[in-house]
């Protein structure tokens, strides 16, 4: 009976501090992953800017430098848009960004982020694309420097927490 | 995508499926016009017509589907590929060539960098041209252009819209190909407007043949010298001369030893005897043989053919 406790008490413990580490590496794959967004935004606006390549090929040119999922959503979306000519392209970036990102580790912010970026790039107003995407890339660096100090100031804390969580059940239950 | 479906993708669902409906023969279709707030006009076999929202084609404003701001505008970023600023140098030029070859011309707000056109904004108006080729239309003239296996210096006289490109392209195709009556030659075309290749990203839309390069978007007189230079042309197809800074090139491709085929506009021999460039080719006896159109019984309708000394050779 004392051994099934133990052992339960154990699990518990090992569960609680693998959830505290996990709640701190999602900190970490949201910052690498805003990261590797702000990669993706720069090249874009290079090809768009100097090269004026059209938006499809530029994301198309965008994913093969980054990492999944948003290697993916680039590349994607930028087939898509060539494959599908007369669909609008805010729909075909907003499903994309449904089937590739919804559980990358994006937090709503980043998403609503990622979605305006699709509603003005649609724009055929927005000849200036150039200003626009470097007010962008600009309001990404903020929301990096953001996140990866939350992380610096939380994962330890979660990992800690996670642990004492878990020695406490172990109190508890033994 | 066929060339049809081209066209129809380049206009948002409610518009798209309006035309669809009016099941139109695409080959007859010339010209639909694009205005914000206005009705959408299409020319159809050389005459305008409504689009109705019915799906009909109507001669009278009945029920006519009229174009908004926002559609006009998704219709642009379908034809720019959501990159309208891609496009600068075609802005400037004031179309956009679409798959297919057909062209899409733009009005709206100019902006002007000093004394040069830089970009169009405000984009309002829209008139997308419908490229058609009609293989074998020159089935009949050819036979008059070759003269002792050699291709003539070539001239089509011809009003707008009668037809004049349409038979440039069926007489460079053929003589690129090559036939019965003449080896296949090398062909270098000079594509000023995009309108005989009807390239898209650098690739002819239309069938202009197995042995013919295109400059496309390149100015006539610097195209000439180019092709001359590096391409070695037996033939050198240009539309639309009369500029004075087409003179020289023109002179290079005679003493080069390559053969002209060009266009001009005009009703009549006796009209382009009033171009100055033209009246001194003419009387120098340039060009072997002169081709008149008109569009008395349709577009493309060959009235006469001259050769270099005036003497009439059609019938």
């Amino acid at each position: 009976m004392f051994e099934i406790r133990a052992a339960g008490a154990l699990l518990a413990a090992v569960f609680s501090a693998l959830m505290g580490f996990a709640l701190g590496n999602d900190l970490k794959r949201r910052a690498a992953l805003l990261r590797e967004l702000y990669k993706g935004v720069v090249m874009m606006h290079q090809e768009v800017d100097y090269l004026k390549v059209p938006l499809e090929e530029a994301m198309q040119h965008a994913g093969t430098i980054l990492t999944e999922p948003l290697s993916s959503f680039f590349q994607e979306t930028g087939s898509r848009l060539e494959r599908l000519p007369g669909t609008p392209f805010f729909s075909v970036w907003e499903e994309s960004a449904g089937l590739w990102l919804k559980d990358s580790g994006l937090m709503q912010e980043d998403r609503e982020l990622l979605l305006q970026l699709g509603r003005q790039l649609a724009s055929p107003e927005t000849l200036e694309r150039g200003g626009f995407l470097t007010v962008y890339e600009r309001r990404l660096e903020e929301l990096i420097q953001k996140a990866e100090k939350e992380y610096q100031n939380k994962a330890q804390l979660y990992g800690r927490l996670g642990v004492l969580g878990g020695i406490f059940l172990v109190i508890v239950l033994i | 995508m066929d060339r049809e479906e081209s066209v129809l993708k380049i206009f948002p669902s409610r518009i798209r499926q309006a035309l669809e409906q009016t099941e139109l023969n695409m080959e007859n279709l010339q010209e639909i016009r694009v205005r914000v707030g206005q009705p959408l006009l299409c020319v159809y076999r050389g005459r305008e017509f409504f689009l109705a929202g019915n799906g009909k084609l109507e001669e009278q404003e009945k029920n006519p589907v009229t174009v908004s701001g926002e559609e006009l505008l998704e219709t642009v970023s379908y034809v720019s590929r959501y990159s309208l600023y891609a496009f600068d140098e075609e802005l400037r030029q004031g179309y956009i060539t679409i798959p297919g070859g057909h062209r899409v011309g733009i009005a709206g707000k100019i902006v002007m960098e000093g004394e040069k056109i830089r970009s169009v904004r405000y984009i309002s108006f829209l008139n997308v041209r419908l490229s058609h080729e009609k293989k074998g239309c020159a089935d009949r003239v050819f036979p008059y252009l070759v003269k002792n296996g050699r291709f003539c210096h070539t001239l089509i006289i011809s009003p707008p819209r009668c037809g004049k490109t349409t038979l440039l392209r069926d007489i460079i195709r053929q003589a690129s190909n090559g036939n019965d009556l003449l080896a296949g030659q090398n062909v270098g075309v000079v594509d000023e407007r995009s309108e005989i290749g009807g390239s898209y990203r650098g690739v002819p839309q239309n069938d202009l043949g197995i042995r013919t390069d295109v400059l496309d978007c390149c100015p006539k007189a610097e195209g000439m010298m180019m092709l001359v230079r590096s391409m070695a042309p037996d033939i050198v197809a240009v539309d639309e001369i009369g500029d004075y800074r087409d003179s020289r090139a023109i002179e290079t491709v005679f003493h080069c030893g390559c053969r002209l085929l060009a266009t001009v506009h005009g009703s009549s021999m006796e009209d382009i005897l009033k171009k100055p460039l033209l009246q001194r080719l003419v009387q120098y006896r340039c060009f072997e043989r002169y081709i008149v159109l008109d569009q008395e019984k349709e577009a493309g309708h060959v009235r006469d053919i001259f050769d270099e000394r005036g003497t009439r050779l059609y019938v």
